[in-house]
């Protein structure tokens, strides 16, 4: 649990998190679905959509860590 | 429908609520309280993005493009992700520099230039006019909707008068004060009850077309996959170009959720804490995501009602509007008025301040003749607002109407795009400069006017048609939307592709071609890419104070008075003063007055923006010869001081400031390394407390639990360790005396000790082993230990750890069970002989009995007849004791007193023990009334007797004492196995020998005796045994040996007034005539029942076992009238044939005998309602008479 913590806390991680989420809500994936299939992409999407807002969520609390507040102004540069 | 003079009521009630709102939240905040410096607050204020293109828009591109219209939510929840480091630069660089907007922002980025924030504004005026023009329009669209008018153009004074409340409201919270820096509170506070209402508003018109119009989402699903796939998916979105506008969209929603200018003024100006970001982080895309979820379904939801895809921008609406849901109409009305307002609001107060400060004061400074207007920026200001709103209006009335509401957001996505090169490279990349963001920003401009606002200027009917067909100057590969030939793209995507292209590509080469002068370098490097890790400058050292301060400061208010009241100005260059320590001063130095000037031009800068005030300090103030005399001075000064020429100074600075970064770098380094130590020390710090609070849960758990735990050494044992219960364990009163004992002082025998110490030597360790132990005052005790050993290097014993239990309650258990069982395996034997004795004794007696009413008066057969009939009856009494012992002899149960009973055998008693022992008896003086066989009782106590008056050769006092007692649980001093309640106890003490414990232990055994030989049987006590155990008592021994014996025996109390259940009668005894079938496989008893039987005069059939008695009753079944049946025959036994009988014959009686109890058959379900019993032996007049009784019964 802690190990996940510090990983969120890197921005590279947001970074790398802010890449896998493209490709999840772009091409390749939303192809799986296809355009034809609108109520199986509605699925797809809303299913990984709250995902993210789930991982938001704890991304935001991971930031929270007043000792991050001060350490993570240094790595960001 | 409504009136539209009831919904211009409704808006005027709906503002009204908001200013109050708004003006109750500017209160606030001028008594300190500040409602908007809330997180959730700031991140519910981003929901300005969503506008009525969200509202109505997003419904309309879902019906004719599926899922295409979340890629406009999902570009901001990916942007999102990054928020945490993008925003809170963005906002730090804000509180240093008062940024007012993004064009300030890039203009404070790019060296203060005027041309970045022109261009940056003009960009934003033509991107985001369309943008607010298509609010009006959908506000106006609904209002003709909800109205019920049928052409909309009817409408236009009523459009007016909505553009008229927009422009008012604005300027009232927007743009009421010159300084855009300082923070709006109720205007966001306004805008997020917007939002709060517009989602509302929003989910309840999805939840009613949902689940009322339909049944849910899966039916929509369900029945939209019907739909012609068409219908709503064009079919040149197919493939390639369907993943292409996709991919477009989200990169166009992610940068427009930060660059937006409304975006960026929400996020950032408006921003009181970058902590709230991190509530933002979450919140927002969570709003978005519940403001979404029903626009698919709402789409759908409308085109399987039939209604047009033409009209699916406003299906949110319709659907209620048709179902007849009037007020939910106007709700979803108002929410959609709520979009619309809160992003006009927000927008045409940025743009206000944009334009002005970086259009206008340009143009003021170049036209000196409009110098005037710089006292009136404010004026201006309203008047922009009141401008840009109608613009925007205009242009929808005149382009807008040939687009639907998605595609203009897009137009205006792709402009603010442009912004993005620029404002990320100038937050990371420190070689990026003034000259690069100009390219970059004007290519990119340029390239997307043409390629996708002059083909919407085409289509408007502005151009000619022929621009998009044949390309400009009638160049092909100039078409506007396939540049260069290109015709993968939708027109969308190519116009993004060209003017992100061009806009980079001039970024990045106008940065690297173009030389940065130190002063930007400075700003990029340190002010703006390192902010979050800028370290406070350090004061600088004034010099020689001779600047007249009143001078300076006439001519800084002098500049700042033409932007600002006289008051206002006086009041800022004051308040500058004071910020700088300056106040009251007669003279300053001219480096306090250079950081003046800084102050000063910071303070303008939240006014008139950055690069405004950059330049009006420059063009405004000078330095006087002197002063620049004494700047050469202190520069010469300095040079002289150190002996270095210019161009050394600026080498050793160059290398100071090298070792300046190095140092700052090791600094950072050793920073990071104290910051990781106290990390490590905070986490040793918590794993010691975890450890001392799991050292804590191991000693309350050992503290407190009942079983000793232990360490000792080998050998004595000495103790080492132990807890509390051990010392309980042992008798002790603490632990610190337990202490001081060794093991083998706890052991009954040293010799135990031995042995469990070599098992431990051998084995490494002892399981459950049963030790006989002693406590502290020597009583016994047994203990279960359970011991691990741990040897040293030689193989001896270090110390013993272990466990340790005293199980002395569960040994003396174990022996009350096994002698209970002894008992009772006794009992069993001796009642099963007793059985077989009694077919025996019945031929004896009976035959006897025969005997001696045929020999008539011949004295010397009768003599010999008497001994066979005295020692038969003797054998019987010997049974009967075996069975009163087993607790298997008839008794005759009736309520009796047990006072009576001892009155009634007082005499006899007193002459069985001998005129030598004193007989007492102390009787209870109320009634104890049991349910018992008196005789048996009489018999107890003659027994006792007996054994008191053996007991006591020389005499002595032998007291039978009867009284009530009360059993309770846990009663002390009560025999253990009674159930709760009343008891009449009987107690027999005498003051004879008395036993010893092991004595005591025995003396219910049968044939046990401590007599001499032929004195006694040794079934005494065990009958008084019995015949307690068959009454449902208990009996229980107290002896000291020298000191007597006392018998105290509980029988269970009943009512006095039971009613006796076995009347005694007394019957003649009488034969009969009737037919009785007689069953019996001992030959002696059968033909000795049968004798009996025939001479009494009954008819008799005899069975030697029950199949045989079974067939002949089958043969004469009508003329038997009684069946006496032995319980116990081979081949079927009685209760079978019985059976079998009274299948034939359901009411034939029948009597079974057996030398068991009645209750002992009767639990083997033998005896039947109405079956009566014969005892064996089977005597013959209580043979007549049971038969006679059973026959009578009806």
């Amino acid at each position: 649990m802690e190990t996940l913590r510090k990983l969120l806390k890197h921005p590279e991680f947001s970074a790398v998190l802010l890449l896998f989420c493209t490709a999840l809500f772009g091409w390749p994936f939303i192809s799986i679905a296809g355009p034809s299939s609108p109520a199986v992409m509605f699925v797809y999407l809303f299913i990984v959509w709250a995902a993210v807002i789930v991982l938001l969520f704890f991304l935001a609390r991971a930031h929270g860590d007043p000792q991050h507040l001060h350490t993570q102004s240094e790595s960001e540069n | 429908m409504f009136s539209q003079w009831t919904i211009i009521a409704v808006f005027f009630g709906y503002l009204a609520i908001l200013f109050m709102i708004a003006l109750w939240v500017e209160r606030k905040s001028k008594s300190g309280v500040n409602i908007g410096n809330n997180p959730v607050v700031y991140a519910l204020s981003f929901g300005v993005y969503c506008t009525t293109w969200t509202y109505y828009g997003s419904v309309g591109k879902a019906a004719t493009s599926g899922m295409l219209f979340l890629t406009v939510y999902l570009g901001p929840t990916l942007a999102i992700l990054i928020s945490w480091t993008l925003l809170r630069k963005m906002i730090r660089l804000k509180n240093v520099h008062r940024i007012t907007s993004i064009a300030d922002f890039l203009s404070a980025r790019y060296n203060k230039s005027r041309a970045v924030a022109a261009i940056t504004t003009v960009i934003a005026i033509v991107g985001i006019i369309p943008y607010v023009g298509l609010q009006l329009k959908a506000v106006i669209s609904t209002f003709a909707i909800i109205t019920g008018s049928p052409d909309p153009s009817s409408l236009i004074d009523v459009g007016w008068i909505i553009i008229g409340l927009m422009i008012v409201f604005t300027i009232i919270f927007g743009v009421r004060r010159l300084d855009p820096t300082e923070r709006h509170q109720g205007m966001v506070v306004a805008l997020v009850v917007e939002c709060v209402v517009k989602l509302a508003a929003f989910l309840a018109a999805g939840i009613f077309v949902t689940y009322f119009l339909f049944d849910g989402i899966g039916d929509i699903m369900a029945k939209s996959s019907q739909l012609p796939a068409a219908m709503f998916h064009d079919k040149a979105d197919t493939g390639i170009q369907y993943y292409m506008t996709w991919t477009t969209y989200l990169l166009l929603s992610m940068s427009a959720i930060v660059f937006l200018p409304r975006q960026f003024h929400i996020a950032v100006i408006e921003n009181f804490d970058e902590n709230h970001v991190r509530t933002a982080m979450w919140l927002f895309p969570l709003y978005m995501f519940l403001l979404n979820i029903f626009v698919f379904p709402i789409a759908m939801g409308g085109l399987l009602l039939g209604m047009p895809v033409a009209a699916a921008d406003t299906f949110v609406l319709e659907l209620p509007l048709q179902a007849g849901q009037k007020w939910l109409s106007l709700f979803v009305f108002l929410g959609g008025f709520s979009a619309a307002m809160g992003m006009i609001m927000i927008s045409s107060m940025t743009m206000s301040t944009m334009i002005t400060n970086h259009l206008l004061l340009p143009v003021i400074d170049w036209l000196k003749f409009l110098g005037f207007l710089k006292r009136y920026l404010l004026q201006c200001r309203w008047v922009i607002v009141g401008c840009y709103i109608v613009t925007s209006h205009l242009f929808a009335q005149f382009v807008g109407e040939s687009f639907m509401l998605v595609n203009i957001g897009m137009i205006s996505f792709a402009a603010v795009l442009q912004f993005a090169p620029a404002m990320l490279g100038g937050l990371f990349w420190k070689k990026g400069n003034m000259c690069g963001a100009l390219w970059g920003l004007s290519a990119g401009f340029l390239l997307w006017s043409y390629t996708l606002l002059l083909p919407t200027l085409v289509r408007s009917g502005w151009l000619a048609d022929s621009l998009l067909s044949a390309g400009l100057f009638g160049l092909s590969i100039l078409r506007p939307e396939q540049l260069f030939g290109i015709t993968t793209f939708d027109p969308l995507s190519h116009a993004v592709f060209w003017s992100i292209l061009g806009n980079c590509t001039c970024y990045v080469l106008g940065s690297l071609l173009c030389r940065q002068d130190k002063k930007e370098q400075m700003i990029a490097a340190e002010d703006f890419v390192d902010i979050l890790h800028s370290t406070p400058a350090t004061p600088s050292v004034p010099g020689e104070a001779f600047v007249p301060a009143d001078r300076k400061i006439k001519e800084l208010e002098s500049l700042v008075r033409q932007y600002f009241s006289e008051t206002r100005a006086n009041v800022l260059v004051r308040q500058c003063l004071v910020a700088m320590g300056l106040a009251g001063k007669k003279m300053i130095s001219v480096v306090e007055l250079i950081e003046l000037h800084g102050e000063i031009e910071r303070q303008l800068a939240g006014s008139i923006g950055a690069a405004a005030a950059y330049h009006a300090l420059r063009s405004g103030l000078s330095f006087s010869p002197e002063e620049e005399g004494e700047l050469s001075r202190t520069y010469a000064k300095i040079l002289a001081d150190l002996k270095l020429t210019p161009q050394d100074l600026k080498a050793r600075i160059d290398f100071y400031q090298e070792r300046q970064e190095l140092l700052t770098r090791q600094a950072a380094e050793l920073e990071d390394k104290v910051r990781e130590l106290n990390r490590e020390i905070e986490e040793r710090r918590q794993a010691e407390k975890a450890l001392r609070e799991s050292e804590q849960k191991y000693h309350t758990l050992v503290d407190n639990i009942n079983i000793g735990v232990f360490r000792t050494s080998g050998g004595r044992g000495r103790i080492l360790q132990a807890n509390p219960a051990m010392a309980k364990i042992f008798g002790f009163d603490s632990l610190e005396e337990f202490m001081h004992v060794t093991v083998m002082d706890l052991y009954q025998k040293g010799a135990d000790r031995e042995a469990f110490l070599d098992g431990v030597r051998r084995d490494g360790s002892a399981r459950d082993r049963e030790l006989a132990m002693r406590k502290k005052d020597g009583t016994l005790i047994w203990c279960s230990a359970s011991a691990t050993a741990t040897f040293n290097a030689e193989g001896n014993i270090e110390w013993i750890d272990g466990v340790l239990e005293d199980i002395t309650e569960r040994k003396k258990l174990e022996e009350q069970l096994r002698q209970a069982q002894k008992m009772e395996a006794i009992g069993t034997l001796a009642g099963g002989i007793a059985h077989d004795f009694n077919n025996i004794l019945t031929a004896l007696l009976g035959y006897g009995n025969l005997l001696k009413l045929k020999i008539g008066d011949d004295q010397v057969l009768n003599n010999y007849v008497d001994q066979i009939l005295t020692a038969s009856d003797r054998a019987v009494n010997l049974t009967r004791s075996l069975l009163a012992f087993s607790r298997k002899q008839i008794i005759n149960s009736r309520p009796v007193d047990l006072n009576d009973i001892v009155r009634g055998i007082e005499k006899l008693l007193r002459r069985l023990i001998g005129e030598d022992i004193d007989f007492r008896t102390i009787l209870c003086d109320h009634a104890l009334t049991v349910l018992a066989d008196s005789g048996q009782i009489e018999q107890i106590l003659i027994n006792l007797a007996t054994n008191a008056s053996d007991a006591m050769p020389s005499g002595g006092i032998f007291t039978i004492q009867t009284e009530q007692v009360e059993v309770v649980n846990n009663s002390h001093g009560l025999p253990e196995h009674l159930p709760p309640g009343e008891y009449g106890l009987v107690i027999a003490s005498d003051t004879g020998r008395g036993m010893s414990e092991q004595v005591k232990s025995r003396i219910f055994e049968p044939f046990f005796t401590t007599k001499e030989v032929g004195k006694g049987t040794g079934l005494g006590l065990s009958i008084v045994y019995g015949i307690i155990k068959q009454h449902n008592g208990d009996v229980h021994v107290y002896s000291e040996p020298g000191k007597g014996t006392s018998l105290k025996i509980y029988f269970p109390l009943i009512q006095s007034d039971v009613e006796d259940p076995e009347q005694a009668k007394q019957r003649v005894l009488l034969g009969g005539n009737e037919t009785i079938l007689v069953a019996e496989d001992s030959p002696e008893v059968r033909k000795l029942i049968v004798t009996v039987l025939e001479q009494f005069g009954y008819t008799v059939i005899a069975a030697v076992d029950g199949e045989e008695a079974v067939s002949k009753f089958a043969a004469a079944s009508d003329t038997i009238n009684l069946l006496i049946l032995d319980v116990v025959m081979p081949k079927m036994n009685g209760k079978e044939a019985f059976d079998r009988m009274r299948a034939i014959r359901r009411d034939i009686k029948a009597i079974f005998a057996s030398g068991y109890t009645a209750d002992i058959i009767q639990r083997k379900g033998i005896l039947e309602d109405g079956a009566g019993y014969l005892p064996k032996p089977v005597l013959p007049h209580v043979l007549l008479s049971v038969i006679r009784e059973t026959l009578d019964r009806k």
